[in-house]
Protein backbone atom coordinates (compact mmCIF):
# COMPACT_ATOMS: atom_id res chain seq x y z
CA UNK A 1 0.00 0.00 0.00
CA UNK A 2 1.95 3.14 -1.29
CA UNK A 3 1.27 6.23 1.03
CA UNK A 4 0.22 9.19 0.06
CA UNK A 5 3.00 11.71 -1.34
CA UNK A 6 2.57 14.58 0.54
CA UNK A 7 3.46 12.16 3.55
CA UNK A 8 6.96 11.84 2.31
CA UNK A 9 7.55 15.82 1.91
CA UNK A 10 6.19 16.31 4.80
CA UNK A 11 8.05 13.79 6.88
CA UNK A 12 11.58 14.50 5.33
CA UNK A 13 10.80 17.98 6.34
CA UNK A 14 10.09 17.57 9.58
CA UNK A 15 13.51 15.51 9.92
CA UNK A 16 15.49 18.33 8.69
CA UNK A 17 14.25 20.56 10.60
CA UNK A 18 15.00 18.33 13.97
CA UNK A 19 18.84 17.45 13.14
CA UNK A 20 19.32 14.19 15.08
CA UNK A 21 23.33 12.94 16.28
CA UNK A 22 24.50 10.37 14.18
CA UNK A 23 26.44 7.00 14.92
CA UNK A 24 29.36 8.78 15.55
CA UNK A 25 27.96 11.47 18.41
CA UNK A 26 25.76 8.85 19.51
CA UNK A 27 28.82 6.27 20.30
CA UNK A 28 30.77 9.14 21.84
CA UNK A 29 28.08 10.05 24.11
CA UNK A 30 27.55 6.82 25.30
CA UNK A 31 30.72 5.86 26.15
CA UNK A 32 30.94 8.92 27.90
CA UNK A 33 28.10 7.92 29.89
CA UNK A 34 29.24 4.56 30.40
CA UNK A 35 32.55 5.84 31.87
CA UNK A 36 31.04 8.51 34.17
CA UNK A 37 28.87 5.73 35.40
CA UNK A 38 32.07 3.59 36.27
CA UNK A 39 34.18 6.44 37.69
CA UNK A 40 31.24 7.55 39.91
CA UNK A 41 31.17 3.81 41.20
CA UNK A 42 35.20 3.41 41.88
CA UNK A 43 35.32 7.39 43.21
CA UNK A 44 32.57 6.15 45.77
CA UNK A 45 34.50 2.71 46.51
CA UNK A 46 37.79 5.23 46.81
CA UNK A 47 36.26 7.26 49.24
CA UNK A 48 35.11 4.32 51.36
CA UNK A 49 38.87 3.32 51.93
CA UNK A 50 39.06 0.66 48.68
CA UNK A 51 39.89 -3.00 48.76
CA UNK A 52 39.70 -3.89 52.73
CA UNK A 53 40.65 -8.16 53.77
CA UNK A 54 39.99 -7.38 57.39
CA UNK A 55 39.87 -10.91 59.02
CA UNK A 56 38.92 -12.92 56.05
CA UNK A 57 41.19 -15.62 53.85
CA UNK A 58 42.61 -14.33 50.97
CA UNK A 59 41.52 -17.28 48.99
CA UNK A 60 37.80 -16.44 50.10
CA UNK A 61 38.04 -12.76 48.94
CA UNK A 62 38.74 -13.71 45.84
CA UNK A 63 36.62 -16.53 45.37
CA UNK A 64 33.43 -14.73 46.41
CA UNK A 65 34.62 -11.12 44.64
CA UNK A 66 35.72 -13.22 42.17
CA UNK A 67 32.82 -15.02 41.27
CA UNK A 68 30.66 -12.48 41.64
CA UNK A 69 32.34 -9.79 39.34
CA UNK A 70 31.67 -13.06 36.97
CA UNK A 71 28.38 -12.74 37.47
CA UNK A 72 28.46 -9.05 37.32
CA UNK A 73 29.61 -9.25 33.96
CA UNK A 74 27.47 -11.81 33.11
CA UNK A 75 24.38 -9.68 33.82
CA UNK A 76 25.98 -6.40 31.93
CA UNK A 77 26.19 -8.15 28.83
CA UNK A 78 22.92 -9.22 28.78
CA UNK A 79 21.17 -6.40 29.71
CA UNK A 80 23.48 -3.56 27.97
CA UNK A 81 24.44 -5.63 25.13
CA UNK A 82 21.22 -5.76 21.81
CA UNK A 83 22.86 -8.27 20.12
CA UNK A 84 22.43 -7.87 16.73
CA UNK A 85 19.27 -6.32 16.79
CA UNK A 86 18.00 -2.65 17.21
CA UNK A 87 15.21 -4.31 19.52
CA UNK A 88 17.94 -5.80 22.11
CA UNK A 89 17.63 -9.21 23.39
CA UNK A 90 14.14 -11.06 23.97
CA UNK A 91 11.78 -10.33 27.12
CA UNK A 92 13.07 -13.92 28.55
CA UNK A 93 16.29 -13.33 28.50
CA UNK A 94 16.47 -9.96 30.11
CA UNK A 95 13.76 -11.33 32.54
CA UNK A 96 16.21 -14.95 33.45
CA UNK A 97 18.62 -11.99 34.14
CA UNK A 98 17.11 -9.94 36.50
CA UNK A 99 15.64 -12.28 38.28
CA UNK A 100 18.61 -14.87 38.43
CA UNK A 101 21.17 -12.07 39.41
CA UNK A 102 20.18 -11.63 43.17
CA UNK A 103 19.92 -15.46 43.83
CA UNK A 104 22.81 -16.28 42.14
CA UNK A 105 24.69 -13.77 44.11
CA UNK A 106 23.95 -15.47 47.32
CA UNK A 107 24.23 -19.06 46.05
CA UNK A 108 27.65 -18.10 45.63
CA UNK A 109 28.45 -16.41 48.86
CA UNK A 110 27.19 -19.78 50.32
CA UNK A 111 28.92 -21.72 48.62
CA UNK A 112 32.24 -19.89 49.22
CA UNK A 113 30.69 -19.47 53.37
CA UNK A 114 30.07 -23.47 53.32
CA UNK A 115 34.02 -23.73 52.02
CA UNK A 116 35.39 -21.38 55.07
CA UNK A 117 33.00 -21.48 57.62
CA UNK A 118 35.43 -19.51 60.10
CA UNK A 119 34.16 -16.38 58.30
CA UNK A 120 30.70 -16.58 59.58
CA UNK A 121 32.03 -15.47 62.82
CA UNK A 122 32.04 -12.22 61.16
CA UNK A 123 28.94 -10.90 61.82
CA UNK A 124 27.42 -7.72 61.69
CA UNK A 125 24.45 -6.14 64.02
CA UNK A 126 21.96 -4.34 62.17
CA UNK A 127 23.48 -1.23 62.04
CA UNK A 128 26.33 -2.94 59.94
CA UNK A 129 23.86 -4.37 57.72
CA UNK A 130 21.88 -0.90 57.36
CA UNK A 131 25.30 0.67 56.55
CA UNK A 132 25.99 -1.74 53.93
CA UNK A 133 22.74 -1.72 52.66
CA UNK A 134 22.83 1.88 51.76
CA UNK A 135 26.59 2.14 50.98
CA UNK A 136 25.41 -0.62 48.19
CA UNK A 137 22.70 1.45 46.72
CA UNK A 138 24.78 4.75 46.85
CA UNK A 139 27.96 2.47 44.41
CA UNK A 140 25.05 1.15 42.24
CA UNK A 141 23.98 4.84 41.89
CA UNK A 142 25.96 5.85 39.39
CA UNK A 143 26.34 3.04 36.89
CA UNK A 144 22.60 2.37 37.05
CA UNK A 145 21.92 6.43 36.25
CA UNK A 146 24.38 6.58 33.67
CA UNK A 147 23.50 3.22 32.05
CA UNK A 148 19.54 4.22 31.82
CA UNK A 149 20.27 7.45 30.59
CA UNK A 150 22.15 6.68 27.63
CA UNK A 151 19.51 4.02 26.85
CA UNK A 152 16.27 6.50 27.69
CA UNK A 153 13.09 6.66 25.65
CA UNK A 154 14.76 3.92 23.26
CA UNK A 155 12.97 0.92 23.80
CA UNK A 156 9.60 0.28 22.11
CA UNK A 157 9.52 -4.12 23.24
CA UNK A 158 10.25 -4.52 26.67
CA UNK A 159 11.85 -1.40 28.67
CA UNK A 160 10.64 -2.97 32.21
CA UNK A 161 12.58 -6.13 31.42
CA UNK A 162 15.02 -4.19 29.87
CA UNK A 163 15.60 -1.41 33.06
CA UNK A 164 15.23 -4.37 35.43
CA UNK A 165 18.32 -5.99 33.87
CA UNK A 166 20.04 -3.11 33.72
CA UNK A 167 19.30 -2.29 37.76
CA UNK A 168 20.50 -5.77 38.77
CA UNK A 169 23.55 -5.34 36.61
CA UNK A 170 24.20 -2.18 38.14
CA UNK A 171 23.89 -3.71 41.15
CA UNK A 172 25.86 -6.75 41.35
CA UNK A 173 28.84 -4.51 40.29
CA UNK A 174 27.83 -2.62 43.83
CA UNK A 175 28.21 -5.37 45.27
CA UNK A 176 31.46 -6.35 44.17
CA UNK A 177 32.55 -3.24 45.88
CA UNK A 178 31.15 -3.63 48.70
CA UNK A 179 32.29 -7.15 48.85
CA UNK A 180 35.64 -6.17 48.41
CA UNK A 181 35.60 -3.34 51.11
CA UNK A 182 33.40 -5.23 54.25
CA UNK A 183 35.14 -7.81 55.90
CA UNK A 184 31.30 -9.18 57.76
CA UNK A 185 30.61 -12.56 55.72
CA UNK A 186 28.14 -13.86 57.81
CA UNK A 187 25.33 -14.82 55.39
CA UNK A 188 22.88 -12.69 56.93
CA UNK A 189 24.86 -9.83 56.48
CA UNK A 190 26.14 -10.69 52.52
CA UNK A 191 21.89 -10.86 51.99
CA UNK A 192 20.91 -8.14 53.75
CA UNK A 193 23.91 -6.01 53.04
CA UNK A 194 25.39 -6.88 49.76
CA UNK A 195 22.38 -8.15 47.91
CA UNK A 196 19.46 -7.56 48.75
CA UNK A 197 20.04 -3.44 47.02
CA UNK A 198 20.76 -5.48 43.69
CA UNK A 199 17.01 -7.43 44.52
CA UNK A 200 15.55 -3.92 45.21
CA UNK A 201 17.46 -2.53 41.84
CA UNK A 202 15.87 -4.68 39.77
CA UNK A 203 12.54 -4.07 41.40
CA UNK A 204 12.99 -0.51 41.11
CA UNK A 205 13.95 -1.05 37.08
CA UNK A 206 10.93 -3.06 36.24
CA UNK A 207 8.59 -0.30 37.83
CA UNK A 208 10.10 2.03 36.18
CA UNK A 209 11.13 1.07 32.97
CA UNK A 210 8.11 2.10 30.96
CA UNK A 211 8.90 5.94 32.23
CA UNK A 212 12.55 5.50 32.19
CA UNK A 213 13.29 3.60 29.04
CA UNK A 214 10.26 3.20 27.09
CA UNK A 215 9.43 5.41 23.61
CA UNK A 216 8.87 8.51 24.19
CA UNK A 217 6.35 10.68 22.20
CA UNK B 1 19.86 3.19 7.15
CA UNK B 2 23.78 2.67 7.22
CA UNK B 3 24.57 5.46 5.51
CA UNK B 4 21.72 7.64 7.20
CA UNK B 5 23.35 6.04 10.58
CA UNK B 6 26.80 7.15 9.75
CA UNK B 7 25.56 11.03 9.03
CA UNK B 8 24.74 11.18 5.14
CA UNK B 9 20.82 13.23 5.56
CA UNK B 10 20.22 12.25 2.54
CA UNK B 11 19.78 8.73 2.95
CA UNK B 12 16.42 9.25 4.83
CA UNK B 13 14.99 9.57 1.98
CA UNK B 14 16.02 6.15 0.79
CA UNK B 15 14.91 4.86 4.31
CA UNK B 16 11.32 6.37 4.33
CA UNK B 17 10.93 4.75 0.34
CA UNK B 18 12.32 1.15 1.78
CA UNK B 19 10.02 1.38 5.09
CA UNK B 20 7.10 3.57 5.01
CA UNK B 21 5.15 1.63 2.22
CA UNK B 22 4.89 -1.40 4.27
CA UNK B 23 4.58 0.20 7.36
CA UNK B 24 1.87 2.65 5.86
CA UNK B 25 0.10 -0.70 4.89
CA UNK B 26 0.40 -2.63 8.12
CA UNK B 27 -1.10 0.42 10.17
CA UNK B 28 -4.24 0.76 8.02
CA UNK B 29 -5.12 -2.59 8.03
CA UNK B 30 -4.69 -2.01 12.47
CA UNK B 31 -6.01 1.11 12.80
CA UNK B 32 -8.70 1.22 9.52
CA UNK B 33 -8.04 4.74 9.50
CA UNK B 34 -5.62 6.11 6.96
CA UNK B 35 -5.32 9.52 8.24
CA UNK B 36 -4.18 7.52 11.76
CA UNK B 37 -1.68 5.12 9.67
CA UNK B 38 -0.16 8.42 8.12
CA UNK B 39 0.53 9.95 11.77
CA UNK B 40 1.69 6.77 12.73
CA UNK B 41 3.76 6.81 9.92
CA UNK B 42 5.21 9.85 10.61
CA UNK B 43 5.91 9.35 14.14
CA UNK B 44 7.65 6.01 13.68
CA UNK B 45 9.64 7.66 10.72
CA UNK B 46 10.79 10.72 13.32
CA UNK B 47 11.67 8.12 15.82
CA UNK B 48 13.74 6.44 13.11
CA UNK B 49 15.43 9.87 12.76
CA UNK B 50 15.94 10.91 16.12
CA UNK B 51 17.96 7.29 17.05
CA UNK B 52 19.40 6.89 13.70
CA UNK B 53 23.04 7.63 15.73
CA UNK B 54 21.58 3.99 17.70
CA UNK B 55 21.70 2.45 14.68
CA UNK B 56 23.83 -0.90 14.55
CA UNK B 57 25.73 -2.18 11.81
CA UNK B 58 24.13 -5.19 9.87
CA UNK B 59 20.33 -4.95 12.12
CA UNK B 60 17.36 -4.80 10.48
CA UNK B 61 15.58 -2.02 9.63
CA UNK B 62 11.90 -3.17 9.57
CA UNK B 63 11.48 -4.85 12.83
CA UNK B 64 12.33 -1.83 14.54
CA UNK B 65 10.08 -0.02 12.59
CA UNK B 66 7.37 -2.37 13.40
CA UNK B 67 8.04 -2.32 16.99
CA UNK B 68 8.02 1.51 17.04
CA UNK B 69 4.97 1.87 15.16
CA UNK B 70 3.40 -0.88 17.19
CA UNK B 71 4.40 0.76 20.45
CA UNK B 72 2.93 3.61 19.30
CA UNK B 73 -0.09 2.40 18.11
CA UNK B 74 -0.78 0.78 21.78
CA UNK B 75 0.25 3.92 23.43
CA UNK B 76 -2.43 6.02 21.49
CA UNK B 77 -5.66 2.84 22.45
CA UNK B 78 -4.51 3.56 26.12
CA UNK B 79 -4.81 6.98 25.93
CA UNK B 80 -7.90 6.57 24.62
CA UNK B 81 -8.14 6.60 21.22
CA UNK B 82 -10.25 4.80 19.19
CA UNK B 83 -8.43 3.52 16.87
CA UNK B 84 -9.90 -0.40 16.11
CA UNK B 85 -13.20 0.45 14.68
CA UNK B 86 -16.31 -1.90 15.02
CA UNK B 87 -15.87 -5.55 14.36
CA UNK B 88 -16.74 -5.58 10.15
CA UNK B 89 -16.48 -1.79 9.94
CA UNK B 90 -14.06 -0.56 6.70
CA UNK B 91 -14.64 3.33 6.38
CA UNK B 92 -10.96 3.51 4.24
CA UNK B 93 -12.28 0.88 2.04
CA UNK B 94 -9.38 -1.45 2.41
CA UNK B 95 -10.98 -4.49 0.99
CA UNK B 96 -14.52 -2.87 -0.32
CA UNK B 97 -15.08 -4.03 -4.24
CA UNK B 98 -14.49 -0.59 -6.30
CA UNK B 99 -17.79 0.55 -8.21
CA UNK B 100 -20.74 -0.02 -7.23
CA UNK B 101 -21.79 -3.02 -10.22
CA UNK B 102 -19.03 -5.25 -8.53
CA UNK B 103 -19.47 -9.12 -9.83
CA UNK B 104 -20.53 -11.91 -7.62
CA UNK B 105 -16.87 -13.02 -7.75
CA UNK B 106 -15.81 -9.89 -5.80
CA UNK B 107 -18.45 -9.83 -3.39
CA UNK B 108 -18.01 -13.17 -2.44
CA UNK B 109 -14.29 -12.40 -1.99
CA UNK B 110 -14.78 -9.34 -0.31
CA UNK B 111 -17.60 -11.50 2.28
CA UNK B 112 -14.98 -13.83 2.54
CA UNK B 113 -11.86 -10.96 3.32
CA UNK B 114 -14.79 -9.99 6.06
CA UNK B 115 -15.43 -13.20 7.36
CA UNK B 116 -12.09 -13.61 7.91
CA UNK B 117 -10.50 -10.46 9.23
CA UNK B 118 -13.58 -11.36 12.02
CA UNK B 119 -12.16 -14.45 12.99
CA UNK B 120 -8.38 -13.20 13.09
CA UNK B 121 -9.99 -10.70 15.46
CA UNK B 122 -11.26 -13.07 17.90
CA UNK B 123 -8.07 -14.85 18.07
CA UNK B 124 -6.11 -14.16 21.69
CA UNK B 125 -3.68 -11.08 21.52
CA UNK B 126 -0.35 -12.60 21.40
CA UNK B 127 -1.73 -15.02 18.89
CA UNK B 128 -3.27 -12.69 16.71
CA UNK B 129 -0.15 -10.41 16.07
CA UNK B 130 2.27 -13.35 15.48
CA UNK B 131 0.09 -14.36 13.01
CA UNK B 132 -0.33 -11.04 11.21
CA UNK B 133 2.89 -9.82 11.40
CA UNK B 134 3.98 -13.28 10.13
CA UNK B 135 0.99 -13.81 7.22
CA UNK B 136 -0.17 -10.71 6.26
CA UNK B 137 3.11 -8.50 7.02
CA UNK B 138 5.33 -11.01 5.56
CA UNK B 139 7.92 -10.53 8.40
CA UNK B 140 10.18 -13.56 8.89
CA UNK B 141 9.77 -15.63 12.18
CA UNK B 142 12.91 -13.89 13.84
CA UNK B 143 11.92 -10.18 12.39
CA UNK B 144 7.82 -10.65 14.14
CA UNK B 145 9.97 -12.45 16.87
CA UNK B 146 12.22 -9.46 17.94
CA UNK B 147 9.02 -6.82 16.93
CA UNK B 148 7.46 -9.30 19.94
CA UNK B 149 10.01 -8.77 22.00
CA UNK B 150 10.29 -13.13 21.95
CA UNK B 151 11.77 -15.37 20.90
CA UNK B 152 11.62 -17.05 17.45
CA UNK B 153 10.37 -20.31 19.26
CA UNK B 154 7.42 -18.71 20.97
CA UNK B 155 6.21 -16.72 17.93
CA UNK B 156 6.46 -19.94 15.62
CA UNK B 157 4.09 -21.67 18.33
CA UNK B 158 2.02 -18.52 18.29
CA UNK B 159 0.99 -18.46 14.96
CA UNK B 160 0.85 -22.42 14.58
CA UNK B 161 -2.05 -21.86 16.72
CA UNK B 162 -3.59 -19.16 15.46
CA UNK B 163 -3.39 -21.03 12.17
CA UNK B 164 -5.05 -24.33 13.33
CA UNK B 165 -7.76 -21.99 14.96
CA UNK B 166 -8.04 -20.55 11.79
CA UNK B 167 -8.04 -23.55 10.29
CA UNK B 168 -11.06 -24.73 12.37
CA UNK B 169 -13.33 -22.06 11.84
CA UNK B 170 -12.55 -21.55 7.98
CA UNK B 171 -11.69 -24.59 6.72
CA UNK B 172 -13.63 -24.48 3.82
CA UNK B 173 -11.80 -21.08 2.71
CA UNK B 174 -8.29 -22.21 4.20
CA UNK B 175 -5.63 -23.70 2.36
CA UNK B 176 -2.80 -26.06 4.46
CA UNK B 177 -0.48 -24.32 6.16
CA UNK B 178 2.58 -23.48 4.50
CA UNK B 179 5.84 -24.68 6.33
Amino acid sequence: MIPPDDLRARILGAAEGAPSPDRAATVRRDRALAALGVGVLVAVFAVLGGVHVGRRPQAFLLLTSGGWAVVAGLATWSSLGRGRSMLGRPRAWLSAAAIATAPVLVAWALVAIAAWPEVRELRGGASAHVACFVLTLLLAAGPCVAWAWARRGTDPVHPRAALAALGAAAGAWASVSIDLHCELSHEAHVAVGHVLPVAILTLLGAAFGNRVLGLRT
Amino acid sequence: MERYAAGDNAAFGVVYDGVAPRLYGYLVRQTRSRERAEDLVQQTMLQIHRHRGRFLPGAEVIPWAFAIARRLMIDGLRRGKREVLAEGDDPVGVDAPAGGDASDDVVQAHETAARIRREIAKLPEGQRVAFELIKQEGLSLAEAAAVLGTTVTAVKLRAHRAYEALRASLGDVMGKEPS
